[in-house]
């Protein structure tokens, strides 16, 4: 294979990366086992008799590779593939989500002064359709099911990727390991997204990366070290109880650790204030390669893990706890922070403390700097976490870190963008991490229609990319949507039914949710609303969208502890607000013609298409929402 | 509930000073005649139901107090004051008052400093704090943010209250008073008022510069069904006070009369030279579903000339296309609109008019628009 081109270096290559500095290439690979070579194969089918060489190499063409099937990888693919580029998803795992799969049960947090709207909020209220009940395994086929019903996207699990062949600066392809049915794939792309997290595919093609902390003086950052050194947060696996309602004895395992909780308790964050969901605090991290140590931490942190549980039921100290046993407990960490991935810009604290606007922002974080632990539960000196600060507002997340530096057709989401090590304690929350891959996505496609790579779109296309995603229901602050081809903007009037709040004309003002006291939407007195827009001149339509609410100061996350849900009294369902029964009428010399019906509608965006119409008005009827008493909008915007 | 009694009172011998007049020398000593009221209200941030009776005094100038703990501690580490709320007759939260050398306390025992008892009182006065719609699980995560116990992983699930809405330290005592000045409490105050209020003091109440109270009175009427002449043109005369929530409650009042009442009173309102009001009666006999009598017709053709924007030229065809049969004298007004300079009036008559049995005159009208303006048709 012509890869093997590539593979040049052997134990001595090993060797002098791991001397590398903290900016460092990736090791060259030394995976040379030629995996799918099965000519010593004496393969009988005995069904027919015959003898042969089972194939175990598939060639595989796509536009947009995405790596990784986390919530980042998901809106990356997701995106894409609605803007018409064939796309192949690959996640290394058997079920969808990463972190916030059942396999680690990450609660999918999102900026806490105002929700994240797009694909991430698409799936997180499609999941109060499907899963009331808040169960994990359940959540994960809710993820299943929206990414394998999305057209030209293609879904492959347990498939890693472990390889690449370059050319020059470029990625061709990459070969990839299905882990169930020893195939090895050559994935020939155009674009390649690395949400992988770890990015082991960027590493192999040389994109730059650094793993550890950096100093203070490097970035002005204050939270930062006084000297640069190889910490990365933590990984931590979590626990479900069950109350069986008699006593429940618990015997640790062999190689349960025990806890120090005299000392652990000193820290006011190393507490158990509830005994059903887990401790974050029980982490493990590495001063060097987390990824070397994966397997090691594992063993520590249920070592670990154990050993509290053992003192929780067995100290004496906690007879709240008698009647609890373990239901569930993880299996794979879910990983805070691995490798950092180069671009043309690095986020830092600065960045999220001052919230300075980016021309080329694409979305928004809102965490507090949520640092943990240098040692986590090995290091009982420190805190567990020091919650540093937060942005008082949210703060602008630039295009400009999601795209490698020196490899040109690669793209990057989620915790491995490039960040500082203090501002990805920030920026890695999922929802955040979600909307950088909605944006990568959608950038790679309009880099496949225009044969152009990250950094061109960057310098020469930004206005498109953010126009789409503002039109896909992402919210970047301070960049209002300035859409030419949207015909609403161009309308002669808007008018509507009578409100209780809001103006029609706010519709089409280009801000999709109301920023403070700042208005932005319409609402009517009641329903059955409509809503008209008018043009002098006959106009050809052949698309209406809205923007409905949600409410997006309200949380809408499931939670691995359903129960805590029902405590916040936090709704269960669909929003109340959102519109779920509408139609879109057009009048044609002077008779309206239903044009589109919108039934059961579960999205903020809502998008009819129909075939074109040459009209002169547009009617939206707004007949049903899912319990409140008023129609909401935020946005209408139509199209030839 | 409320169960109500009279007495005399020489109340609260303990003695109750303004938020901002800690002083000995401000001391003001209760002794009215008052009347008692009983309430069961369980506040948000309570337990249980043990501590639901609660004792609401109405002062003779009909505002109201109760005297209130200022917080629901989860932890039962917290200091718990007596804290006074203060409402007027309609329920709508004034002040609060602590006793003279009684601090509220933040965090770690430190007490509120001015500014913070400033804020307090303007979060208090919001009616739409964050607080509303928050439940006492998400305020003690809250608290625990504050001292940093949650963490992404593990699913944080706190609100993020901005500083403005809340104080720093102390935020389960202000999600309690919030909910002591306008949680439940509100209703009851304004059932007791109401249930003494007859129409004449309504009327008062119309009277009352304050939006609120105007609200409030029509609130009762249309609950009462209340539409005698006196009674309703005071209602019709608060559609011109500069208040969209007062004009929307002028309207749903009538819309609750009866038909003729409504119809009288509507169009009434429609004899207008205010465009937004005129589209405002539009919209209402729109909706109601109104029958088109020939009176009706008359009072709204009496306002064609005067129809100057899309919108209630639009709202005035839908409505008329709600009768299936029209008379050439229903007709004929109408082309009026045609020569309007605003095309999308112009057309929206041209529309109207072209499928409905016309003259010879009117069709040749009509042929001569299209002509003109085929290209916005």
């Amino acid at each position: 294979m012509k890869r093997r081109d590539f593979f040049v270096k052997g134990a001595l290559g090993v060797v002098a990366t791991s001397l590398l500095p903290v900016v460092a290439s990736a090791a060259p690979s030394i995976i040379n086992t030629n995996m799918s070579d099965r000519s010593k194969d004496k393969w009988l089918q005995v069904g027919s008799g015959k003898r042969g060489i089972p194939n175990r190499e598939q060639i595989i063409d796509v536009d947009i590779l995405v790596i990784g099937a986390g919530m980042a990888g998901i809106s990356a693919a997701v995106s894409a593939a609605r803007h018409g580029a064939k796309t192949l998803l690959i996640q290394d795992r058997p079920v969808l989500g990463g972190n916030a799969s059942s396999e680690m049960r990450v609660t999918v947090n999102g900026a806490p002064q105002e929700r994240e709207t797009g694909i991430i909020e698409e799936i997180l209220i499609e999941n109060w359709v499907y899963n009331k009940q808040e169960s994990y395994p359940v959540w994960d086929h809710v993820l299943y099911n929206y990414i394998t019903r999305q057209p030209n996207l293609k879904l492959m699990l347990n498939t890693q990727a472990i390889d690449a062949v370059m050319d020059g600066d470029k990625i061709k392809s990459a070969i990839c390991w299905g882990l169930t049915n020893e195939t090895e794939y050559t994935i020939n792309a155009s674009q390649f997204i690395d949400c992988s997290g770890d990015g082991l595919l960027a590493a192999i093609a040389g994109a730059e990366y650094r793993t550890g902390r950096e100093g203070k003086d490097e970035f002005n950052e204050s939270y930062a070290p006084d000297q640069p050194d190889g910490w990365t947060m933590g990984e931590c696996i979590m626990m479900i109880t069950k109350d069986m309602g008699r006593p429940m004895p618990f015997k640790a395992p062999d190689y349960a650790l025990p806890f120090d909780y005299e000392t652990a308790f000193k820290d006011k964050h190393r507490r158990l204030k509830q005994l059903k969901e887990g401790f974050w605090w029980i982490e493990v991290c590495d001063d060097y390669d987390i990824i070397a140590k994966r397997e090691d931490t594992r063993h520590k942190l249920m070592a670990y893990f154990y050993g509290v549980w053992d003192y929780i039921k067995n100290s004496g100290n906690h007879p709240e706890a008698d009647n609890l046993a373990l239901d569930w407990i993880g299996s794979i960490p879910g990983r805070r922070e691995s490798r950092r991935f180069m671009s043309d810009y690095i986020l830092t604290q600065n960045d999220i403390l001052k919230n300075p606007h980016f021309e080329d922002a694409i979305g928004f974080g809102g965490w507090s700097l949520d640092e943990h632990n240098p040692g986590g539960i090995e290091n009982l000196s420190e805190p567990a976490s020091y919650f540093h600060q937060k942005s008082k507002e949210i703060y602008e997340v630039p295009y400009g870190i999601l795209y490698s530096k020196n490899i040109e057709n690669l793209s990057f989401a989620g915790r491995n963008a490039s960040l500082t090590h203090i501002a990805l304690s920030s920026t890695r929350i999922i929802s955040t991490c979600a909307l950088m891959g909605q944006a990568v996505g959608t950038g790679a496609a309009i880099c496949l229609q225009k044969g152009i790579n990250p950094r061109e779109l960057r310098k020469k296309h930004m206005d498109e990319l953010q126009e789409q995603l503002l039109r896909d229901d992402v919210f970047i602050p301070n960049r209002p949507a300035v859409d030419t081809n949207d015909l609403a903007k161009k309308a002669d009037e808007i008018m509507g039914s009578s409100t209780v709040s809001g103006n029609s004309k706010f519709l089409i003002d280009g801000v999709s949710r109301d920023r403070g006291e700042e208005i932005h939407h319409w609402e009517s007195n009641g329903l059955d609303a409509e809503l008209q827009l008018e043009w002098k001149k006959p106009v050809k339509i052949s698309r209406v969208e809205l923007k409905g609410d949600t409410n997006v100061l309200r949380k809408i996350m499931m939670h691995k502890n359903p129960q805590k849900n029902i405590q916040q009294k936090q709704i269960l369902d669909v929003p109340p607000e959102l519109i779920k029964t509408a139609t879109v009428e057009a009048r044609v010399r002077g008779q309206w013609v239903e044009v589109a019906k919108i039934e059961e509608n579960i999205t903020r965006l809502i998008k009819t298409s129909f075939d074109q119409v040459k009209t002169t008005a547009i009617r939206v009827k707004l007949k049903e929402t899912w319990g409140y008493k008023n129609a909401k909008l935020f946005e209408i915007r139509c199209y030839s | 509930m409320i169960f109500i009694k009279l007495r005399n009172i020489a109340l609260f011998l303990c003695l109750l000073l303004p938020f901002n007049k800690l002083v000995a020398a401000d001391i003001t000593l209760s002794s009215q005649s008052e009347k008692v009221h009983q309430v069961i209200y369980k506040h948000p941030a309570q337990k249980d139901s043990s501590q639901m009776n609660q004792t609401l005094f109405e002062t003779p100038d009909k505002a109201f107090y109760m005297d209130v703990v200022s917080v629901y501690c989860f932890a039962d580490v917290c200091k718990i004051d007596t804290v006074r709320i203060y409402w007027n007759d309609i329920g709508k939260y004034q002040k609060f008052e602590l006793k003279p050398g009684i601090n509220l306390e933040k965090a770690k025992g430190e007490v509120f400093t001015a500014p913070d008892y400033k804020k307090l009182q303007l979060i208090l006065k919001d009616e739409n704090s964050p607080f509303k719609n928050i439940s006492i699980d998400n305020i003690i995560s809250t608290q625990q943010t504050e001292y940093g116990d949650i963490d992404a992983f593990s699913g944080a699930t706190a609100i993020n209250l901005d500083e403005s809405v809340s104080i720093k330290g102390a935020v389960l005592t202000v999600y309690t008073l919030w909910h002591w000045a306008n949680g439940g409490l509100v209703s009851m105050i304004r059932k007791i008022t109401a249930d003494a209020a007859n129409s004449m003091d309504l009327i008062d109440y119309l009277a009352n510069k304050d939006v609120e109270h105007k609200l409030f009175a029509i609130e009762q009427l249309t609950k009462r069904k209340a539409y005698d002449a006196l009674l309703l043109e005071s209602v019709k005369s608060q559609y011109g006070v500069e208040s969209q929530k007062l004009k929307r409650s002028v309207i749903s009042y009538l819309e609750n009369a009866p038909e003729e009442v409504y119809i009288n009173a509507i169009m009434d309102l429609f004899d207008s030279d205010n465009s937004k009001q005129r589209i405002d009666c539009l919209q209402s006999l729109i909706v109601s579903d109104t029958h088109l009598t020939v009176d009706l017709y008359q009072k709204l053709y009496r306002q064609l000339c005067h129809q100057k924007t899309y919108h209630e030229v639009d709202l005035l065809f839908t409505l008329l296309e709600k009768n299936t049969t029209f008379s050439d004298e229903q007709i004929d007004p109408l082309f009026i609109f045609l020569t309007n300079s605003n095309i999308l009036i112009s057309r929206r008559a041209y529309w109207f008019l072209e499928n409905k049995n016309i003259n010879k005159r009117q069709e040749k009208i009509l042929k001569e628009f299209l002509k003109k303006n085929s290209e916005y048709l």
